[in-house]
């Protein structure tokens, strides 16, 4: 009988080990709550960026604002309208490929050795293949994977901090470390030595419009949700650089 | 004899208690299982629904599966941060169900106008969260208008089910996000919190 009830008592032990009855396994019940809460507290805490700027930042982001809703959103979404979706592919591949040099040397840059001679790889087979990078046959034949690299994210990866965060007129949010990374990054831009310099701008305008036209309704998704949408450009802005630069 | 029965009895009842149990734990979903058909479920309904009128949400019917997959008290709770301590437990639930109400309207608007014919939800790996409570996240691939944004679910085990607490976008978690916003807002009544919730819904 002893034996019995001891047998009984070791399934018990066995299953509650096992976590398999609810009532008495970590599930997630209130207790492990907090546990997760300081989690995100220490995330927060991590990426924290100060913005000293704000009177003058908060001038730019309502500028910008009103720049993206009457100005960037109808042209983009005219653009879309008027041109067929493999045609607004084609343009973005271009521009893409044209920033080779940034990607590659950043790379370099960040010892990332393997995914430099993959960028090499790509830009020679979009270029020749793909007809002046008009296509992408190296990402959809032989699926190589562009490293999206810039010089900010060399200088995350060297353990250097945002700094402060700035939002530029049209450009919009950045940090200074960002700020420093696009400044090295405009020498690697193909785009920036052609002359006349408004051969430039017209580029760089229809680069913008172009891959605003895949990504219209990010930004009102963003801006509409927001109980503070500042606070959460801001946020949002920090969190994808930090991704990127731990990628 | 009648105790040794009695006590063999018990054992058997224990016995096929454990193995129902453990049958439920090893054999119940995997997080991934548990969120992909819910994810193609609201998909095929946005899809079969067309275009979504501006202004106008038709999808009444979404509301159900998509708060089925999430578990809005406790993504409430993170995004809240230290301001969830000075609820109180009525201001917690209103809270939970605007907010879930206000998530859900988002995602649903952002979609508005677009054609989702060739929107494909691609599941990529599950990465187990160490951790007290058990946690996974279900990384995914989002393809639409010849776009890829990478989709993390952050998923907890909470009464035998995998549930949502938050959804990480290209990097940005929603709840990182809200919480940043509501750390600005702690010397808010948490009525006049849950009125501002109330007037982004309507």
């Amino acid at each position: 009988m002893i034996k019995s009830f001891r047998i009984g008592l070791y399934c018990i032990i066995v299953a509650v080990s096992l976590g398999c009855f609810p009532a008495f396994a970590q599930d997630g019940q209130d207790a492990d709550l907090s546990g997760l809460m300081e989690e995100y507290e220490t995330d927060s805490a991590h990426s924290k960026v100060p913005d000293p700027l704000y009177r003058y930042n908060k001038v730019m982001y309502h500028f910008n604002d009103r720049f993206y809703y009457w100005g960037l959103k109808p042209v983009a979404s005219g653009y879309k309208r008027a041109l067929p979706g493999d045609v607004r592919k084609c343009v973005r591949n271009f521009f893409t490929n044209a920033l080779f040099p940034v990607r590659f040397v950043n790379c370099l840059l960040q010892g990332k050795i393997k995914s430099a001679g993959e960028e090499f790889g790509i830009f020679t087979v979009n270029t020749t293949v793909g007809c002046f990078g008009l296509g992408r046959p190296a990402q959809d034949e032989f699926a190589w994977e562009i490293s999206k690299e810039d010089f900010g994210q060399t200088l995350g990866s060297y353990s250097i901090k945002q700094g402060f965060y700035i939002i530029w007129p049209v450009l919009g949010p950045s940090t200074l470390r960002d700020t420093v990374g696009r400044a090295g990054d405009y020498f690697l831009t193909p785009v920036n030595y052609l002359k006349p310099a408004r051969a430039v701008y017209g580029l760089k305008a229809l680069d913008t419009v172009n891959s605003t036209s895949f990504r219209l309704g990010d930004y009102e998704a963003v801006r509409q949700g927001a109980v503070d949408p500042y606070a959460a450009l801001k946020s949002a802005y920090i969190q994808h650089r930090a991704k990127r630069v731990n990628e | 004899m009648i105790i040794m029965k009695k006590a063999i009895l018990l054992t058997a009842v224990v016995s096929v208690l454990v193995i129902t149990q453990t049958f439920t734990c090893f054999g119940g979903k995997t997080p991934e299982q548990a969120l992909m058909p819910k994810i193609n479920k609201v998909i095929d309904m946005l899809r079969e629904a067309g275009p979504i009128e501006k202004g106008e949400l038709k999808h009444k019917d979404i509301y159900p599966v998509v708060e089925s997959a999430f578990d809005f008290r406790i993504l409430s709770m993170l995004s809240l941060g230290t301001n969830w301590k000075r609820f109180s437990g009525n201001q917690k639930n209103e809270f939970t169900d605007l907010f879930s109400r206000l998530v859900t309207k988002i995602y649903l608007e952002k979609v508005e106008g677009q054609d989702l014919q060739d929107i494909k939800v691609e599941y990529d790996k599950t990465e187990d969260v160490e951790s007290g409570a058990n946690r996974a996240e279900v990384h995914t691939f989002v393809y639409h208008d010849s776009t890829e944004t990478p989709v993390v679910y952050r998923m907890i085990l909470k009464s035998g089910e995998w549930k949502v607490y938050d959804v990480v976008i290209e990097g940005v978690s929603m709840v990182g996000n809200y919480r940043e916003q509501y750390r600005k807002k702690m010397f808010e009544s948490p009525e006049s919190l849950i009125n501002d919730l109330r007037e982004k819904i309507e």
